[in-house]
């Protein structure tokens, strides 16, 4: 034995089950600290990458500098990098959209990954070359190829404080190159174009010829006041620093808000990282409290039991911090082996438990166009996170710590002479000592059992009270998804949508006429905003609308309308319907806005309304949360909506063209060549876009499975991490209790007896804990519940996840008491007096 | 109750590390008997308490009570006959820490399911537990837990559990090993009284010569080997 330190070795070895059990604590709880410490990292990087790929690898853009300024701040010493670009101009694709051109300066074009992508040809690199982007294209009806000249008529703004003045012009560009649609540049409402370098100049006059510099500061704490220096110094308008706010919040970047136009990304949520970051904190949070009582419980036992031996080292000379390093050190060796394997099983399961919990939201929350795409970005960032994962062992091994100082600070504070007397039931206080009238005495002497050492006894139930209210809650919460998953019943195979200029009657009937094809729904949509008088623009109508509103009128044809009310009204009123006698008023939602209602308008059933001159008889009048229209999965728009047969949309609205198709496909239908068919739809017909529900099926149902795993992982490891804790406190009650147990045997108890007082014990234990646990879970469902619905209310009990519980419990507490008991019952009487 | 142990030998290990701790004893304790065996230390007398009393098992022989070898009993016929019959005194008090001084003296009747208060079958437990606690001058100690009484105390708590379930007869192992002289001269005057006054056959080890010499049949083992005093 080298030093006394070797004593803490040789703890380790003579106490093999509480070293495991130790040993599993702190497995378990590295193993989510990892899991958590590696997805954090794996969200930071793609919060990175998607920050980059959406707003540019800078910091903040100053916009409209001239020569000078802009040379001025490329001299300055505080930024780390700055790149030139010029607005070349814009067009107007359709009512929505915009086409931006821009012409990018020497390594600039770097810094925006998102618009490079390449699917044809090459970027720009002289004066009048231009790159656009397929979308852009076929917005602009392009029928070349690459090579190409493509004119355009662009517009030129410069603004001067508030005041815009616009120069038009037009030229003639040779395409180089075609760049991959990027949609969700539709959320701002602009597509970007790529010109050469020299494009500028040759197409703007001078005093249109301003400069966009992209800049990132070398001091990233000094940003703001960098930035506001910069902007004093070169006397900038306010409106002209744009701040990259998406890539300033992925590093953490301190900025004014306020000011944050965050650089053609307005709109753009990325909260998803935030949350899921939170509830990876709270959950290794939740598991390092667990595994903290079970390893402060376990060593608080262990160190008692050892009493007597540090007694004995006190007595020879042992200083109190040698005693209290001996036990730091037991844990220190735990962790050492311990940390290394949570590490690896956290490292490995990091993925999978981040594609289950990022399922749970929508992938535009994490900057992404669909599940698919983030899962890509998920294995793209999936590389080891050592600066993470370091902190989570570091986490890891300071709470393991942590939770053993009451015990080492026991260990060191240990009076030599108290601890070779020993302490044996020199603490037990009973309040209630009347004698009773004792009906069973095992239950009697295990309900005074558990009062015996009344916080280890707490700390059991508690870790086990958080098993059972994490079980119940999660139950609830998947019981939650579990009708989420079940509700998706859609009209047809497949949504195809094209908002912009919608699909023509010759398009639908070729659709309907495909061999694949069964039927083919369709709705037909137009939005009317209302003027200051309330009233839609654009169509005339004989009744005012309420403030908040819209009008919007859809019109269905026949298959899309036996789908929504061949349930609801009878034969002669979707005849009179069908043939455009009528029309169908889904009234606005009453919603209260900052103490205003919105949504007061409310047309009944049996009015007559006059829209664009026709009168239609209201035939069924809805409201409330009775049903509402809206195309693809733009969600639900407030206002007054008017369902029309498509007979008699075009007279109504002046339009043709329909939003949104759902082909229902014949059973013994080819998917692949229908497939097909739609992509050569979305390249004849710019932005439109199809969802196919049997894949969106599958995603949800495999998405569903894999929060269940996600979930039930969860369980499992609070779940053990109780157990073991209900292991622990058992057998330490078992062992202290040994010369008890030899003594009842003498004076006769059987060993069937015996059996019974613990397994009384593991009762109580296991009953308290699921009431306690069943009350916690069930607060959390409400929780739960409320933050799903908005509202907080009494839910029904849980009561299958309650007795499942309870059931679960009871059989953990028994089973944990089994074990042990049959080893000490089959030690001879004798020997379990004489135990000690 | 007659005892007769015929040929008991007791031998723990095997091989080479082979202990005898009983050689073939062979013993008859009559009804009524009070009976000492003293020895050295390690000397046997301990292991020959457990197996007359049923707490260990013998390598060879038999032991019977009145003629039906208790070896052959199962666990649970065993262990009620351990708490009907039988009574025990330890050296070191063995009391459960966490039971009150009138549950420890109780608990035999309570393992066996017998009401100890109450009208129905209280009343007679009650009045023989009142008797017995002021024999043993327990009366004001009743509900103090154990580590709240002296060491004279806890053992006169214990040979009242001992009694209580009125055995046939009282083991007592080195009864007053840890307690100073005045105390161990109370405990053994209250055995004394205890063997004159209900009759109990009472079988107590000790290497104090003393108190060997007041049993009424003395024994002497030595090596294992039991022999007349």
């Amino acid at each position: 034995m080298r030093s006394y330190h070797t004593l803490a070795w040789k703890e380790i070895r003579e106490q093999k089950i509480v070293s495991f059990l130790i040993l599993a604590a702190i497995i378990l709880s590295t193993l989510m600290t990892a899991a958590v410490g590696q997805s954090a990292g794996v969200l930071s990087a793609m919060r990175r990458q998607q920050a980059v790929m959406l707003g540019g690898d800078f910091h903040a853009t100053l916009v409209q500098l001239n020569e000078e300024k802009a040379r001025m701040l490329e001299a300055d010493e505080r930024l780390s990098y700055t790149g030139r670009s010029v607005s070349v101009g814009s067009m107007e694709l359709n009512d929505l959209l915009r086409l931006g051109l821009t012409e990018y300066q020497g390594d600039s074009i770097e810094t925006v990954p998102a618009y490079t992508k390449l699917a044809e040809g090459r970027l720009p690199e002289a004066p009048m070359e231009i790159a656009l982007p397929k979308d852009a294209l076929q917005f602009l009806g392009f029928k070349g190829k690459v090579g190409d000249r493509i004119p355009l008529s662009l517009s030129k703004a410069l603004r001067h404080g508030v005041i815009v003045e616009n120069y038009e012009y037009q030229a003639d560009f040779v395409l180089t190159g075609i760049t991959e649609s990027n949609y969700l540049g539709y959320t701002t409402g602009s597509i970007v174009g790529l010109v050469g370098e020299g494009t500028a100049k040759a197409v703007l006059p001078p005093a249109y010829l301003y400069y966009d510099i992209d800049v990132r500061v070398k001091d990233e704490k000094g940003f703001q006041a960098c930035m506001e220096d910069i902007s004093e110094k070169l006397e900038l308008h306010e409106l002209d620093l744009l701040y990259n706010g998406l890539y300033l919040n992925a590093l953490g970047i301190r900025y004014h808000e306020e000011t944050d136009s965050s650089i053609g990304m307005v709109g753009v949520d990325d909260s998803g990282f935030s949350y899921m970051m939170l509830a990876g904190i709270l959950v290794a949070g939740l598991i390092l409290t667990a595994a903290g009582l079970v390893i402060y419980n376990i060593l608080k036992i262990a160190v008692a039991r050892r009493t007597g031996q540090y007694g004995i080292l006190r007595a020879i000379g042992a200083r109190k911090g040698q005693l209290y390093a001996i036990v730091a050190k037991e844990v220190s060796l735990l962790c050492a082996m311990g940390i290394p394997v949570g590490l690896l099983l956290g490292r490995l399961s990091a993925e999978g438990i981040l594609i289950a919990a990022l399922d749970l939201l929508s992938p535009e929350l994490f900057l992404a166009q669909d599940a698919g795409q983030l899962q890509e970005m998920i294995a793209a960032n999936n590389s080891g996170k050592w600066g993470f994962l370091a902190f989570s062992a570091l986490i890891a091994f300071v709470a393991a710590h942590l939770a053993a100082m009451p015990a080492a600070w026991y260990a060191a504070r240990v009076s030599p002479v108290t601890a070779m007397h020993g302490t044996a039931g020199k603490n037990l206080k009973r309040k209630s000592r009347k004698m009773r009238n004792i009906r069973n005495f095992e239950r009697y002497y295990a309900r005074l059992n558990l009062q015996r050492n009344k916080s280890r006894t707490a700390l059991t139930i508690l870790s086990l009270v958080m098993s059972i209210t994490v079980f119940i809650t999660l139950q609830g919460f998947l019981s939650l998804l579990d009708v989420s998953a079940a509700v998706p019943e859609h009209l047809g195979d497949y949504s195809v949508v094209n908002e912009y200029e919608g699909f023509t009657m010759d398009e639908l009937a070729g659709m309907a006429a495909d061999r694949n094809v069964a039927a083919v729904p369709a709705q037909q949509f137009s939005l009317y905003e209302l003027d200051a008088q309330y009233r839609p623009v654009g169509i005339g109508t004989d009744f005012g609308l309420g403030l908040g509103e819209t009008f919007q009128i859809f019109g269905l044809n026949d298959s899309w309308m036996d789908y929504v009310f061949a349930q609801r009204l009878s034969e002669d009123v979707m005849d009179e319907l069908k043939a455009g006698k009528g029309c169908v008023v889904r009234n606005p939602l009453q919603i209260e806005i900052e103490g205003e209602t919105v949504g007061t308008t409310s047309i009944g059933e049996g009015e007559t309304i006059t829209v664009a001159g026709k009168k239609l008889p209201v035939l069924v009048s809805m409201s409330g949360y009775d049903g509402y229209f809206s195309v693809g999965n733009n969600g639900f728009i407030n206002g007054v909506q008017v369902i029309v047969s498509d007979r008699i949309y075009a007279e109504l609205t002046g339009r043709e063209t329909y939003a949104e198709l759902r082909p229902i496909l014949e059973a013994d239908a080819d998917r692949t060549t229908f497939e097909k068919k739609l992509e050569g739809l979305c390249g004849r017909r710019a932005g439109t876009i199809w969802v196919s529900y049997e894949q969106t099926d599958r995603q949800l149902a495999k998405s569903a499975s894999q929060i269940n795993l996600l979930a039930w992982g969860l369980i499992l490891l609070i779940g053990l991490i109780g157990i073991l804790n209900i292991i622990n406190t058992v057998y330490t009650n078992i062992h202290t209790r040994v010369t008890e147990i030899g003594t009842q045997r003498a004076v006769g108890m059987s060993v069937e007896s015996l059996y019974r007082t613990f397994l009384w014990e593991g009762v109580y234990y296991g009953m308290t804990a699921t009431v306690l646990g069943s009350i916690g879970g069930y607060l959390c469902t409400i929780l739960t519940e409320a933050a799903v619905s908005n509202t907080l209310a009494l839910v029904p009990v849980p009561v299958v996840p309650i007795l499942e519980a309870a059931a679960v419990s009871v059989a953990a507490c028994l089973s944990a008491t089994a074990v042990p008991l049959r080893r000490i019952s089959k030690m001879g009487i004798v020997e379990n007096i004489h135990f000690l | 109750m007659l005892i007769e142990a015929k040929n008991v030998s007791k031998t723990y290990g095997s091989g080479g590390s082979q202990v005898t701790a009983l050689w073939e004893v062979t013993l008859t304790i009559k009804p009524g008997d009070f009976l000492s065996i003293m020895g050295p230390s390690g000397s046997g007398k301990s292991t020959l308490l457990h197996l007359l009393s049923g707490l260990d098992c013998p390598t060879a022989g038999r032991l019977l009570y009145d003629g039906q070898d208790i070896y052959g009993m199962s666990d649970r016929e065993l262990s009620a006959f351990r708490r009907r019959r039988i009574g025990f005194i330890f050296q070191q008090f063995q009391l459960l820490p966490v039971l009150t001084a009138q549950e420890n003296i109780l608990m035999p009747l309570l393992l066996d399911g017998r009401k100890a208060t109450g009208p129905k079958g209280g009343q007679k437990i009650s009045s023989y537990l009142e008797q017995l606690t002021d024999l043993l001058g327990l009366g004001d100690r009743l509900t103090h837990l154990p580590h709240e009484l002296s060491g004279g105390q806890q053992q006169r708590v214990a040979i009242a559990r001992a009694l209580i379930a009125e055995p046939d007869i009282i083991f007592a192992d080195e009864p007053t090993g840890n307690l100073d002289s005045k105390n161990g001269k109370d405990v053994m005057r209250m055995l004394e009284e205890i063997h004159h006054r209900f009759g109990k056959t009472l079988v107590v080890i000790t290497h104090d010569s003393r108190i060997a010499k007041r049993a009424t049949r003395q024994l002497v083992i030595e090596d294992g080997r039991l022999s007349e005093g």
